[in-house]
């Protein structure tokens, strides 16, 4: 093992980087199964779908991440769509079927996965951009690009989800549906359009969550199976629900992994994350920011 | 394997490693240009010990293939007395490899073989092309799969430059018959929406079809013990070279090619069915080029 302060660092500057995109990859999975209690382990399965709709844009010369803006309305659409039968089929009809709504999301990932590998194959697609590829060179150090603006992405739409949650109407009714379903009814608000609303929301960040993996490194139809895990640790570190605790979570998990990569051996680095995650349930079952 | 040997059956192996290494079929014959582990990373060994290289960082992807190999590549280093200064494994859940690629620069290794599978192949040459792995490497590459394959190179493009890989046929072998083989697939392949270039398997393929008629036509018999006995005796003359067989079905002599690629330019597909894209360094006899070392240097070199 080599040791010295500059790499360690620059193992700091790479997790921070890395964990702001896992942050990314997991913020939509904090609203939908963090604040809406829905068993979404479709939500990488939907987001390397936003990533082959990224791919499709970016061959006809569109930026990655503009790609990923631009499909957030149609995700938007297509969750609430998930939303609403997963609500009249299983739902409605009491805890029990919700239960066997996890089974929903699990078919509904094979499906997307199928359905992709019918379409395009299962060979890798990436896309190109000046910023992928090359790196920013400080002094010593030179950090890519593709990290950088995905580093940014994320920052931007953990801010952007936090204020919209905190300081509009809609926003706090989200939140108070995740507390008080009764509440919410008797002040007048209908709990099951606001959860569709915020399905949509959650399945529009996917979309260009999507569009951030791509950016980072190639995608393949199978690709979801390698989040499944983060991305639930991710959550559930960070207390279900928080947002900013989702991004503190992922750094967390992005230094860590890191610092694990750089001086003790790669193979080490998911029993860290994993690791981490069981020791803070210990301590603090509600997670790092639950309540 | 065991059905085909309880059945007395010959089976043609595509592209297989070692299937047959326990079983012990003697109607098996694997039609890939590797035998052992070590016939992967020979040349990349070979070109490495020219250059001068005496110290190797090893990166491999964590299962048993990518070991195998990277054993091999381990054996072959000892025996060259080349020192090992970095050697890890990398599990798949792997999403960015800056930090190993830091942490392979940090070690100063003079020759870095890679073993790894298509999506991290592409993300640690991208992570190469950002970090740099340092002016002292004289090869990078090795056992790097996906590098074969035409939507990663065009998507790469020129990030591949430098990069030394192997490989199973590059434009400017002499294979007879292989031009006119490729021309006819050109053509489907538009049609077919395939693999444009098809370099890597289909070739292998066809001759899998050109070996059986070879001993069908020998034999005039298509009793399968008739045909793995002709198959042992004789050499059969393909488009991918002369090819004899070992007691274990294996090629007897390995041809894993060694390219390196240069002057790739970005955005063209068409480039890669030139020869001089990806100069063959080895094996000797299909030798199109010396490999040009640094690393560093033959990054910009045409």
């Amino acid at each position: 093992m080599i040791f010295s302060l500059d790499l360690l660092t620059e193992a700091v500057i790479f997790g921070v980087l890395l964990g702001c995109f896992y942050a990314a990859v997991s913020i939509g999975l904090s609203v939908s199964f963090g604040l809406l209690d829905v068993p979404h382990v479709a939500h990488p399965a939907v987001m390397i779908l936003g990533s082959y709709f990224t791919y499709l844009l970016a061959n006809q010369g569109l930026d990655p991440i503009l790609s990923g803006v631009i499909l957030m309305p149609a995700f938007f659409v297509l969750g609430v769509l998930i939303y609403r039968f997963y609500y009249e089929s299983f739902e409605k009809r009491g805890s029990e079927a919700g239960v066997r709504g996890l089974a929903f999301f699990f078919g509904l990932a094979f499906i997307i996965e199928i359905g992709l590998i019918l379409t395009f194959g299962v060979d890798q697609r990436t896309v190109r951009a000046a910023y992928i590829g090359s790196s920013w060179e400080l002094g010593d150090y030179r950090i890519p690009y593709r990290m950088l603006v995905a580093f940014g992405v994320a920052l931007a739409l953990t801010l952007a989800l936090t204020i919209y949650l905190s300081k509009t109407f809609i926003g706090r009714a989200i939140k108070a549906v995740a507390q008080d379903q009764g509440a919410l009814r008797l002040m007048g608000a209908n709990p099951v359009r606001i959860k569709q609303w915020a399905f949509g929301i959650a399945t529009a960040v996917s979309a260009l969550a999507g569009a951030m993996v791509i950016v980072v490194g190639p995608v393949e139809p199978s690709m979801d199976r390698l989040y499944i895990g983060r991305t639930f640790c991710i959550v559930v570190l960070a207390g279900l629900g928080s947002m900013t605790g989702t991004l503190a979570s992922g750094l967390i998990l992005g230094i860590s992994e890191s610092i694990v990569l750089m001086f003790f051996g790669a193979s080490w680095a998911p029993a860290v994350a994993f690791g981490l995650l069981l020791v803070v349930l210990g301590i603090r079952p509600q997670g790092l920011f639950g309540r | 394997m065991p059905l085909a040997k309880e059945r007395g059956k010959l089976l043609m192996g595509n592209f297989s490693f070692q299937v047959n290494a326990k079983v012990q079929h003697d109607m098996y014959f694997n039609n890939s240009p590797w035998n052992d582990a070590s016939s992967w990373s020979d040349g990349f060994f070979a070109a490495g010990k020219k250059a001068g290289a005496k110290t190797l960082a090893v990166l491999a992807a964590d299962n048993d293939f990518a070991q195998n190999l990277a054993n091999g590549a381990r054996t072959l280093a000892e025996k060259a007395g080349i020192k090992s200064v970095f050697d890890q494994n990398y599990p798949p859940t792997t999403t960015d490899f800056s930090s190993l690629i830091r942490a392979i620069r940090a070690a100063k290794p003079e020759m870095v073989f890679v073993m790894s599978y298509p999506n991290d192949s592409v993300a640690i040459i991208r992570a190469v092309n950002e970090i740099g792995v340092g002016s002292q490497v004289q090869l990078f590459g090795g056992g790097m799969v996906g590098l074969q394959f035409t939507p990663i190179m065009s998507t790469l493009g020129s990030l591949l430059n430098g990069v030394t890989n192997y490989n199973s046929y590059v434009p400017g072998m002499k294979y007879p018959g292989i031009e006119d083989f490729l021309k006819r697939y050109a053509a489907k392949a538009a049609e077919a929406k395939v693999d444009p270039l098809g370099f890597y398997l289909p070739p292998f393929n066809y001759a899998i079809g050109q070996i059986l008629e070879r001993a069908i036509t020998a034999t005039k018999s298509i009793n399968d013990k008739t045909l793995a006995n002709w198959l042992h005796a004789n050499e059969v003359h393909t488009i991918v070279g002369p090819i004899r067989w070992g007691k274990d079905g294996e090629w007897a002599n390995a041809r894993v090619v060694q390219a390196q690629f240069r002057g790739v330019a970005d955005k063209d597909v068409e480039q890669f069915r030139q020869p001089g894209k990806q100069v063959v360094i080895y094996p000797d006899a299909y030798k199109t080029g010396d490999v040009i070392t640094p690393f560093e240097k033959a990054r910009s070199a045409k």
